[in-house]
Formats: structure tokens, C-alpha cells, sequence
């Protein structure tokens, strides 16, 4: 077709398609304030874009970290500053111990302010920020350290698969100052070792016991309370024995434990072992249902043969027939795994030694604290300490350190105990000694301290520096995306400008032809 | 009385070839709108004049196309430029749409998730949520890459949609010029109405595809692929098809002339040219096909493996059961991007610690949109982050560079239309003129006749009544 009208009318309309796509342009920046809103709108500046704000977005996320770290290292370094002044607590409390116008009442009442002490102290080593310990290293989510004033409580067999078999029974009977709990856990399908060990400890949670397995995978209860346990169990229970270490005030220096054997069924086994270190003696029952002078004299027969002298066996007559084991130290009575009876194990003891830092150690060890956390330069910073190198210092052998802030507190809570009967002198002087111990610990602590605060000052240094350069980053990508609104506002009234005066002039052109003025 | 006899005769002519010239005038008007339409001219010429001779002069008339084959020639390379660029940009601004330029969304947002929550787990390395969130950022980077392939796919699976299409438009036209070419062969060469049809007709196959146009003597048009391939021959039209000559999954399509022959290399320009260019060029770049790998497959492979190297390295190192991140089709490395996806890894199977730290494997995967490892970069020394980023300049430079074309083809395309306009277009004005002067003619030579009339009536008036 021939434009015969106006021949240019093409370019006209290609020259207010332009800048009507100016207008557009520009109105869209303006109103989302970006100048890059996709690829085409800068191509070559979309690399180096999206890396800035990939660095904005890490430097943000390190940042999120360093603020997590800093409310971890405060709490602890509140927590150190904390335990510090409870050893300030405790050294003012020892030398009201030592004074030689102490009294031994006096000093029993000061050995409870003392163990409240432990107890804040072990509360500090299991400080908690959002749900994680800030003690426990590596192992967050685990507690460190419980208050542990007695040997732990060991019951049953050795490195079992769960506690108690599917279609098992276990009956245990706490017995502790408020009167005695009856805990009974059915073995089940699927049931594993933690998981029966997690299912006893929230039913014991009340009574204020912990229960877990020590090294030798042994089931052993703890608490910072005296308690007793007995457990009973029916089936094919891996519970077969008890040996109990409590810490009573009628202290005879014994273990004493009494068995009451049920008849086994038929096809099992009478037998039972009695094992001190790494001998065990075997002894049959002539009659397990009702024991007699027999079986007692067989038992201690073959605590003789294998040399065994801390332990023997008496007969109980004070109610039904029983056999009853006394002697020092440790032993581990074990029924015949075989039985598919029913028996029953008793535990009351006396006299057992104090763990001598009077805690718990509940993490697997070693127990690290290997966390980094980045700062701003690129490099990485440790932020933790645990536990155990806080308050539970240990030599290379795993010996207790002079240091150690448990241990300290413990001997002072014995010295003012005095659980073996001292002259009033001869515990002034092993106060005295705890107080030493105190005042060591407490440099340890002091002197720990300092990491966190040299920790704190890299962390406030480190965000204050990402701050800094987050906002060099935003500049940096304000300047590439962002939409500089003065100029594109002159481009926009310059392209409405333009495009109103073409559309004007457009209008102008003259619409007749030669046709028009024919006559 | 000869002389008025042929002075009459001569005058009639004369009003004869002024009424050829008015009806001329007369087309070229109805159809100054026709597409296609060239004006035509009406060329007048003296007849030999020489009384002494006995020749008595008079005028005579003959039509005369304004059409001007260069002209002509240039608009269909500038149409056939235009309708490439009209037909890429938009689909280049589709594909572009794909590629994410925020670091919010996307394949960067994604990767950027997944840097933060693993950052996040190097904070608190066991915590079961933080874990959790790792696994689900790991899967949306899996489905950022999966979503972008899908879309660049999709431009491919309609380029080539579009691509059949065109070549049945084309087959169109080349049927219709081919018939209008066998009308003219059959004495309608001189039809101002077939010759408009004819190039309307060229001037809309240029606009799918690049051709050229030769003009025959007997007015028919020879129409070639490129200069190469026949299209129209005479009354005859060969047919273009487009096929899928490679497997499913493989990038590519092809252009076959009439016989077999492939001549996908040959349509360059027009809406069929940018369809294949889009298809056999542009979204390989991207996704792959049988000689490359394609760069979002690259990227997909090069973050997976990384990442899988540094997670089961230290699952490795720790004894437990080596699960890694991601898997991807292992055959196809055209299908990376598309088949990406998150293996059964739990979340207490990502091992945090390396032998230094407790976090330190998921610090390294924290850090692996801005590590300088060369392990976590892609083989051109770029992070994973500005590996993308160049992607997506790609192909917002691939669609910034069409839109910029576009806009000046139209320009060119409008340039070239006008000059054919000014040569051959029906101008009212000039039109008007002609009519003016055609109508003074024509009352000048009535006038004549008049005249004669009036001076044989007075030579009549001469002879004596009987």
C-alpha cells in the first residue's frame, strides 16, 4: 500500500512506540524502585549482582551466627563470673568451718550450705541457651554433669541389648527420704537400651535419680540424695543383681545386701555368682526356694576357693529364709541368666566411698569443644569451653586436677561432714586443706574467664566489621539494581514531553489533498 | 473536406488516450491502499506530424508499472530481518525470564537458602531442626535447577511448535505465488492486480523466511531459499518441512526442502530463521544437546558434586554410612539440570564435623557460594554464584540485543517501505495534479472538435443552396 497521506506516518508510530516504551520503562522503576529487575535490564552488571548479594546473604548468615555465639559466651562468661563468686561463697563458708569454735553441729549445718553450693555449681556447668548446653562442648544437647554425692548404683548384667526382653518385666522399688516409688517397665518390641534407659529416667525424674550406663555398660543410678533401689524382674530380665553404695549417716564402713531367691521353674538353673574384681565365685543351691545353712556354707565355700575375703554370705532368718551378703567395697551378685523364674533383689547399703568431686560426668569422653564460627575476616574462632575444663579439671591420666572447682567443693562438703568420725582438729585441718583447694580452683576459674572475654571483644569486633561491609555491600547493590529516581523521573517527563509535542506536531500535518480544493 | 475528416479523427484519438489516462488516474486512486499496488503511469507520445507528408500527428498512450525491483528487493531483505528479530525477541525475553537477577529467587535464591541454613547448622550442628532445614534447602536447589530447566525446555518445545507452523505458512504462500505465477504465464502480465497480489504475497514470505526473487521475463517470479533452495519455480512449489531428525531429549531440529534435503542452514532470516536459531542454537547453550553439555547441566553438575564430595568425604572419614546429597541421571548430562534431585539422606546421616571442628564440614558447605576452594568452583575459576549470573547475562544480553535490533529493523524495514513508496506509491496529490491536467486536456481537445465542427459547418454554409 502507498502512504500517500503521509509517507513517514511508519516512523512516526515507530518513534511513539519508542518512547512509549520509555514511559513504561521508566514508570516501572520508579513504582518497584528497582532499575534491574531482570537480566536484559543490565546483562553484564547480573553477575556481579547476584555475587554481592550472595555476599550480603553469607555475611548476614555469619553474622546470625556470631549474635548466637555472643549470647552463648555471655551466659557462660556469666556463668564463670557466677561459679567464681560461689567459691567466694564457699572459702567464707570454710573458714567458718575451720574456726576452732566450730562445732561439729555447726559444721553439719554448714556442709548443707555447701552442698547447696554444689548444686548451683553443677546447675552453672549445665547452663542451657536455647536448649543447648553451653558446657558440654561438642555434645550440646546432652547434659554434662549431674550432682553425684555416692558411688553410682550398678544393676544388672554387662553390655546387655535392652534392659528388659519383650514380654519381660522389671519392678523397680525407689526407696528415698520421701517414701518409696514403684517404677514398672514392660519390655517391648523394638525397644532398645537408650530407649528403656530415656523411658526409667523420665519416670524417675521426680525423685530427683538419674539413671544411665557406666563404662562397663552397667545400669547405675545416681542421685545427689540418698536413695535405695531394688529391682525385681520376671522373664528373661538381664536384671540380676545390685550392688548398692549409699551414703547413709549411720556409716558402718559395710555393703550389705540381701538376695531373696524365688524357686526356678522347671528347666532352669540354681545357681548363683558372686563376683569381687575379676573373681567370680559359683555356688549351687541346694535349696534356692528356702535356703539353708547349706547353701550358705557351699557359697562362702566358693568365695574361699577363688580367694575372695571381702564378701560373705549369711543366713537371714528374719522373716521367710534369705541369703545375705555383707563385706567392704564393691561386689556383684549375679544370678543364673538361665532362670526363667522369678527372684528378688534387694539393696540396702552403707558406707560406700564419696566420688571425690561429688559429680557425674555424663558425656561421652573425651568431651570437646571444637565449634568455630567464622568472622568477619574469613577466619574461624573457637567460642566454647566445657564443662570439664571449667569445673571438672583433670590431669592427663584422668586424675582429678588441684584446680578442679567439683573436687574443691566436694572436700569441703566431706570436711565439714566429717564422715569418719574425726577429732574436731583433724577436720578443721581437712577444711583448712579444702579451703586451699578453694582458693585454687577459684585463680583456675579467674583465669578461664578471660578467654570469654577476649572471645566476646573478637565477636562485637567481628560484627561490627560485617556491619560495616554489609552496608558497603548494599551500596554496592543499590548502586547496580536500584533505581536512580531523579534521573529516571527527567526521562520519564522528557519522554512524555516528547512524546505529547510528536503526537502535537503529528496532528498539525495537513489532512487534505489536491482532491480537497478541486472544484 | 479531408483535412477536417482527419483532424477530426486525429482529435478523437487524442480524447481517446486522454480517457486511457484519466481511467489510469482513476486506478491508481481505488487502489492507493492495495497491498502490494504499484502505480502506473500513463506515458503519452506524439504521433508523426507532417501535413506536407500527409502525416497528421496525433498522440498516442501506453501504461507504465512505477514498480522498482531494487526497491522492491530491499524492502523483502529488510522484512525478512525484521520478522527474525520480531520473532526472537520475544521469545529471547521469555527465556530470560527464567534466569532469575535477584538473589531472592530462583537458582540463587535457592543457593542462597542453602549456604544460610547450613550456616545455620554450623551454629548449632546438633540441632535436629537446623538438620531439617539443611535437607529442605538442599531440595530446593534441586527444584530451583529443575524449574529453570523446565521453562528454558518449554521455549524449546515451542520454538519448534512454532517452527512447523512457519513452514506451513510458508508452503502457503509458495502455493500462491506459484498459481499467480502460472496466471501471469497465461497472458496476465501486464494485470496491475496480480502483480500487486504477487508482491504482497513475496513481501509476506520474506517476513517468515529469507529469499530471493528473480524476475522472470515472462513476469513470473522465481522464488529461492536463500538464494539456494527453489521454492517457486514458474507455476511449480516445493514444499519445507520441519522435522525432529535427532532423538527425544535432543536439542535440534531440521529443515528439509522438498526431496530430502536438509537445508536448515539456509534459513537465516525471517520468523522461521529465529525459530531455528531459538532451538537449535540458543536453548542448546543452556540445556545441551548432541555436541555439548549446556551450561545450566554444567552448573548442576559442578554445586552436586561438590557438595556430594564434601558430604561423603565426611561421612567417609566418620565411619558411617556414605549417603550423598544429591543424584542426577548418570547417563544423559543433557538431563543434570532437569533430573536433579535429593537422594533418601536423613538428617542425622549429614556429618558436620571434619577432623578440625564440629561444624567444620558444615561451614565448608555455608561457604560454598563464595568459596575460593577450587573445588567449589566451576572450571572457569567462577564461583557457582557468578556462573549463573553469567548465564542469566546471556540471556538477558541475548533479549536486550534483539529488543535494541528490533527496534531499529523497524526503523530500517519502515526506511525502505517509504522509498518504495516514493518510487512507485500512488501519491493523491500527484494524482490530483495529473487528473487536473488530463481534465484541461481533455476540454482543450473537445474544444478542437468544436472548433472543427464550427469551421466545417461554415465551410459547408459555402456552398450554394440549390
Amino acid at each position: 500500500m502507498i502512504p500517500s497521506l503521509s509517507p513517514s506516518i511508519n516512523l512516526f508510530l515507530n518513534g511513539l512506540s519508542r518512547l512509549q516504551s520509555t514511559i513504561t520503562t521508566a514508570t516501572a522503576q520508579i513504582s518497584s524502585g528497582y532499575r534491574v529487575s531482570q537480566p536484559s535490564d543490565a546483562p553484564d552488571q547480573i553477575s556481579p549482582l547476584l555475587q554481592l548479594q550472595a555476599s550480603l546473604s553469607h555475611n548476614g548468615a555469619v553474622t546470625g551466627n556470631l549474635t548466637l555465639a555472643q549470647t552463648d559466651v555471655t551466659s557462660a562468661d556469666q556463668s564463670v563470673s557466677s561459679a567464681i563468686q560461689l567459691l567466694d561463697q564457699a572459702l567464707s563458708i570454710g573458714a567458718q568451718g575451720a574456726s576452732s569454735t566450730s562445732t561439729p553441729t555447726a559444721r553439719a549445718t554448714l556442709a548443707q550450705q555447701v552442698l547447696s553450693i554444689q548444686e548451683q555449681m553443677v546447675a552453672l556447668a549445665n547452663t542451657q541457651v536455647a536448649g543447648r548446653y553451653v558446657f558440654s562442648g561438642d555434645q550440646d544437647s546432652s547434659q554434662p554433669y549431674a550432682l553425684q554425692l555416692t558411688q553410682p548404683v550398678q544393676v544388672g548384667q554387662a553390655a546387655p541389648a535392652s534392659l528388659i526382653q519383650p514380654g519381660d518385666t522389671a519392678v523397680f522399688d525407689i526407696q528415698t527420704t520421701s517414701g518409696l516409688s514403684t517404677i514398672t517397665l514392660q519390655g517391648q518390641s523394638g525397644d532398645t537400651l537408650q530407649s528403656q534407659i530415656d523411658g526409667l529416667n523420665s519416670r524417675l525424674q521426680n525423685l530427683g535419680i538419674t539413671a544411665s550406663l557406666d563404662g562397663t555398660r552397667h545400669l547405675q543410678f545416681a542421685s545427689s540424695n540418698a536413695f535405695s533401689v531394688s529391682a525385681k524382674a520376671t522373664g528373661h530380665a538381664n536384671l540380676v543383681a545390685l550392688v548398692p553404695a549409699l551414703e547413709t549417716a549411720n556409716n558402718t564402713g559395710l555393703n550389705y545386701f540381701q538376695y531373696a531367691s524365688q524357686p526356678p521353674q522347671a528347666g532352669g538353673g540354681s545357681h548363683v555368682e558372686i563376683t569381687v574384681g575379676g573373681a567370680t565365685a559359683i555356688a549351687t543351691l541346694t535349696n534356692p526356694g528356702a535356703p539353708t545353712s547349706v547353701d550358705i556354707n557351699s557359697i562362702n565355700d566358693a568365695l574361699k576357693a577363688q580367694g575372695i575375703t571381702s564378701v560373705s554370705a549369711v543366713l537371714d532368718q528374719t522373716s521367710a529364709p534369705k541369703i545375705s551378703f555383707q563385706g567392704t567395697g564393691n561386689f556383684l551378685i549375679s544370678d543364673d541368666s538361665a532362670v526363667a523364674g522369678t527372684y528378688a533383689l534387694d539393696g540396702n547399703s552403707t558406707g560406700a566411698a564419696f566420688p571425690a568431686n561429688g559429680v557425674n560426668r555424663l558425656l561421652t569422653t573425651p568431651v570437646t569443644a571444637t565449634r568455630q564460627v567464622e568472622l568477619a575476616d574469613r577466619s574461624f574462632t573457637t567460642v566454647d569451653q566445657t564443662a570439664q575444663d571449667l569445673f571438672d579439671h583433670r590431669n592427663a591420666d584422668d586424675s582429678l586436677a588441684p584446680d578442679n572447682v567439683f573436687a574443691a567443693l566436694n572436700s569441703l562438703r566431706v570436711g565439714l561432714t566429717n564422715p569418719n568420725g574425726l577429732s574436731d582438729q583433724a577436720a578443721q585441718a581437712a577444711i583448712t586443706a579444702a579451703q586451699t583447694s578453694l582458693q585454687t580452683a577459684s585463680s583456675y576459674l579467674n583465669s578461664q574467664e578471660t578467654f570469654y572475654g577476649n572471645t566476646l571483644n573478637r565477636i562485637a569486633s567481628a560484627v561490627t566489621q560485617l556491619n560495616t561491609e554489609n552496608t558497603n555491600l548494599q551500596q554496592q547493590i543499590s548502586a547496580i539494581r536500584d533505581t536512580d529516581v531523579v534521573q529516571t523521573a527527567v526521562e520519564l517527563t522528557s519522554a512524555e514531553t516528547q512524546s505529547q509535542a510528536a503526537m502535537a506536531a503529528e496532528a498539525k500535518i495537513p489532512r487534505t489533498s489536491l482532491f480537497d480544493f478541486l472544484g | 473536406m479531408s483535412g477536417f475528416g482527419v483532424s477530426f479523427d486525429s482529435t478523437a484519438n487524442a480524447l481517446s488516450a486522454i480517457q486511457k489516462a484519466l481511467d489510469a488516474v482513476q486506478n491508481n486512486i481505488v487502489n492507493a491502499s492495495t497491498p502490494g499496488y504499484a502505480s502506473e503511469r500513463v506515458n503519452f507520445s506524439a504521433q508523426s506530424f507532417d501535413p506536407t507528408q500527409g502525416l497528421t500527428g496525433g498522440v498516442d498512450v501506453s501504461l507504465a508499472s512505477s514498480r522498482n525491483v531494487y526497491l522492491e528487493k530491499a524492502v523483502r531483505t529488510e522484512t525478512s530481518a525484521l520478522g527474525l528479530l520480531e520473532q526472537k525477541s520475544p521469545i529471547l525475553s521469555t527465556l530470560q525470564s527464567a534466569f532469575s537477577a535477584s538473589g531472592d529467587s530462583g537458582v540463587p535464591g535457592a543457593l542462597s537458602s542453602f549456604a544460610g541454613s547450613f550456616s545455620a547448622l554450623s551454629a548449632s550442628p546438633n540441632d535436629a531442626s537446623a538438620r531439617a532445614n539443611a535437607i529442605q534447602a538442599a531440595s530446593t536447589v534441586a527444584q530451583a535447577f529443575n524449574q529453570t530447566a523446565v521453562q528454558i525446555s518449554q521455549v524449546a518445545s515451542d520454538a519448534a511448535q512454532q517452527a512447523s507452523s512457519a513452514a506451513i505458512q510458508i508452503n502457503g504462500l509458495t502455493a500462491h505465488i506459484a498459481s499467480l505465477n502460472a496466471q501471469i504465464q497465461n497472458g496476465a502480465q501486464n494485470d496491475a492486480g496480480v502483480a500487486a497480489d504477487l508482491n504482497n504475497s513475496l513481501d509476506s514470505l520474506s517476513e517468515l523466511v529469507n529469499v530471493s526473487v528473480t524476475n522472470n521475463a515472462d513476469g513470473s517470479a522465481s522464488v529461492l531459499l536463500d538464494g539456494q533452495t527453489p521454492l517457486v519455480l514458474g507455476s511449480t512449489a516445493y514444499s519445507l518441512t520441519v522435522t525432529t531428525p535427532y532423538p527425544p531429549g535432543d536439542a535440534g531440529i531440521m529443515l528439509v526442502a522438498q526431496g530430502g534435503t536438509d537445508v536448515t542452514a539456509q534459513a537465516t532470516q525471517g520468523n522461521l530463521g529465529a525459530l531455528l536459531q531459538i532451538r537449535n542454537q540458543t536453548v542448546p547453550y543452556y540445556l545441551g544437546s548432541q555436541t555439548q553439555t549446556g551450561e545450566l547441566n554444567n552448573l548442576a553438575k559442578s554445586f552436586a558434586s561438590s557438595v556430594n564430595n564434601i558430604v561423603t568425604t565426611a561421612q567417609s572419614n566418620a565411619g558411617t554410612t556414605v549417603e550423598p546429597l544429591f543424584t542426577y541421571n548418570p547417563t544423559d548430562d543433557t538431563k543434570i539440570a532437569s533430573s536433579l534431585t535429593l537422594t533418601t539422606i536423613t538428617p542425622d546421616q549429614i556429618v558436620t564435623a571434619d577432623g578440625t571442628s564440629s561444624n567444620g564440614v558444615a561451614t565448608e558447605l555455608a561457604n560454598i557460594t563464595n568459596s575460593t576452594d577450587p573445588a567449589d568452583l566451576m572450571s572457569d575459576g567462577q564461583t557457582f554464584i557468578g556462573f549463573y549470573g553469567q548465564l542469566a547475562g546471556q540471556a538477558g544480553s541475548d533479549a536486550s540485543q534483539a529488543a535494541t535490533d528490533l527496534q531499529t529493523q523497524q526503523n530500517l524495514t519502515t526506511q525502505a517501505q517509504n522509498q518504495r513508496a516514493q518510487a512507485s506509491g500512488v501519491s493523491l496529490n500527484d494524482q490530483a495534479a495529473q487528473l487536473m491536467s488530463l481534465q484541461q486536456a481533455y476540454q482543450a481537445t473537445a474544444r478542437v472538435i468544436t472548433i472543427l465542427s464550427s469551421l466545417s459547418q461554415t465551410v459547408v454554409n459555402l456552398i450554394p443552396q440549390a
